[in-house]
């Protein structure tokens, strides 16, 4: 049980929940906790974009009521989370971390965001992001960079580079992310917590500022894999209003969660995401160590031939670049001269690919994922590293004037890409710390709509290394 | 990728551009066109791949209108 402050900012949503349905803990602290410690770590961290302290905190007086009146609506009532800044809440503005955006106040509620309140938690403000969420560092020019909490020089990943950044420091108990090409999974790789990217159309993106409509998924970025299955409960399930909602059963995420390994076969692939060419060395030791972890304690790990799987990462960039300079027709239209030139020119060179290109690329993308079911149809998941390199500097990731590439990040997004082609689930979770201190992330990819079994491995690994144990050192 | 093909593909992005109503200035274009080049290769690598037995991952679907939808 948290006895201190700290230790109450650090607990889990799973561990704070049954004591704030026992009244031993009270929501109105935990805001409390969390505003405090935002006005204590945001200037050197930039994770949030708008904190909404007056808000929370009434929010959290009537969770706190409700609550003691015998009305506990379930593990996220009373826990402050906080919204990536491309979530609509009705007259907040949403900029989408940029300046084209920032007179854009919403008039609703993203269907999330209304999920979030049903549940009853405190929604604390909104986080930090790369422009449009196009990016998979963290820098952003115009807007602040975001900085790692393990190491202020070094980059959040992104595009939802608030969220782990927040989360990571102990600001808020859970964020939300969005992932496009693995913007949920990198900084969640990158900040040392755990991130799951859904099944495409398993949560729904009304209100959420589109990026690439075929790709972009929304899912929860929190401490422990156990807090993603409760977040995921509350806001999975169909929606009328986003067209590739999936209208499927949705089971309860937090069900599986201490079943353990018996019984799980963990696919190991033989190509690409163990490249020595590609992936840091000390990647490879953390990931390798961790696989041994699983087979150790139940699991049967079971290596996959796929040698076509680096096709992934290029049908991605085919029907992405397309995509967005579609979804940024008007603006770029009306204010191409307020977006930063790195993103611009990234949505631009969208221009440049002719219509056949892009359908070809999906075409290709039913192939790949077919491809990818026949091979992992006699495994649960496929277990490899979240991103290849350990974590760059902020320096080393911002382009230099009149470039639009910088000397190194263009890598990040090599393996999380491919379950954004299939629209597996896929999560990462912390599985050690590099030479640095730079957290590194394990990644546990499964088959679609099978959320359950990805976390259910992910917090067997987390309970048997007890890395998450580890606090960035702030103060 | 050489100088002649960088500014050959910053004209396509500028023309195109025009042609959709994107502002694209000179600058803009060839430093798309300069970062277009990892994205052109992977256009490479699709157009190199057999897709053709598959119908595109993104297709239409119909609209049914419920009642309170109307």
């Amino acid at each position: 049980m948290p006895n201190n402050r700290e230790d109450l900012a650090f607990a889990s949503i799973h561990e704070l929940a049954p004591k704030i349905a026992d009244g031993t803990i009270s929501p109105v602290e935990l805001t409390e906790i969390a505003l405090d410690r935002i006005a204590q770590f945001n200037d050197v961290l930039n994770a949030f974009i708008d904190v909404w302290d007056e808000e929370s905190l009434s929010a959290a007086r009537r969770a706190e009521a409700e609550i003691a009146d015998g009305r506990h609506r379930g593990p996220l009532h009373g826990i402050p989370i906080a919204l990536k800044d491309l979530v609509d809440v009705a007259g907040k503005v949403t900029t989408g971390g940029s300046r084209v955006l920032k007179n854009n106040v919403a008039t609703k509620n993203a269907t999330i965001a209304d999920r979030f309140n049903d549940a009853g938690a405190i929604t604390i403000g909104k986080t930090h992001l790369v422009e449009f969420a196009f990016g998979p560092t963290g820098v952003n020019p115009h807007m602040g960079d975001v900085h790692n909490p393990w190491d202020l020089s070094r980059i959040t990943g992104g595009s939802s580079s608030g969220s782990g950044s927040a989360v990571a420091a102990g600001l808020v108990y859970g964020a939300i992310g969005s992932d496009t090409g693995g913007s949920i999974r990198m900084p969640a790789s990158l900040c040392g917590i755990a991130g799951i990217k859904p099944t495409y159309g398993r949560v729904p993106r009304t209100g959420v500022l589109d990026l690439s409509w075929s790709s972009d998924h929304v899912g929860p970025m929190t401490r422990r894999t156990a807090d993603c299955a409760h977040v995921l409960n509350a806001i999975a399930g169909h929606d009328p209003l986003d067209n590739a909602s999936a209208n499927v059963p949705v089971p309860d995420f937090a069900a599986d969660l201490d079943k353990g390994l018996d019984g799980i076969r963990v696919g190991v692939p033989e190509h690409y995401f163990f490249d020595p060419d590609i992936v840091d060395p000390e990647v490879l030791t953390a990931v390798n160590a961790a696989i041994q972890l699983l087979d150790r304690n139940g699991a049967e790990t079971i290596p996959i031939p796929m040698p076509w799987v680096g096709d992934g990462r290029a049908i991605n960039q085919a029907i992405v670049l397309p995509e967005a300079v579609a979804v940024h027709e008007k603006l770029l239209a009306e204010h191409a001269d307020d977006y930063t030139p790195a993103v611009r020119s990234r949505i631009q060179a969208g221009l440049a690919i002719p219509a056949i290109d892009y359908i070809r690329a999906q075409r290709a993308r039913q192939m790949f994922a077919e491809k990818m079911a026949h091979a992992t149809s006699h495994v649960d998941v496929i277990a490899t590293p979240s991103i290849p390199p350990r974590a760059p500097t902020i320096a080393e990731c911002t382009p230099s004037p009149g470039q639009v590439i910088a000397e190194k990040g263009g890598d990040v997004p090599l393996f999380t890409s491919i379950a954004d082609v299939t629209g597996q689930p896929s999560h990462s979770v912390l599985c050690g710390f590099d030479s640095g201190g730079m957290p590194i992330g394990l990644m546990i990819t499964g088959k679609a709509f099978d959320e359950a079994t990805v976390l259910r491995v992910g917090h067997a690994y987390e309970e048997l290394a007890g890395w998450h144990s580890r606090r960035p050192s702030l103060a | 990728m050489n100088d002649a093909e960088i500014e050959q593909r910053a004209e396509t992005i500028k023309a195109n551009g025009i042609r959709v109503g994107i502002p694209v200035s000179d600058d803009h274009a060839r430093l798309a066109a300069t970062w277009g080049d990892p994205t052109l290769s992977a256009v490479d690598t699709v157009r190199s791949l057999d897709y053709q037995k598959h119908e595109p991952g993104a297709v239409f679907r119909p609209v049914v209108l419920s009642d309170d939808s109307n």
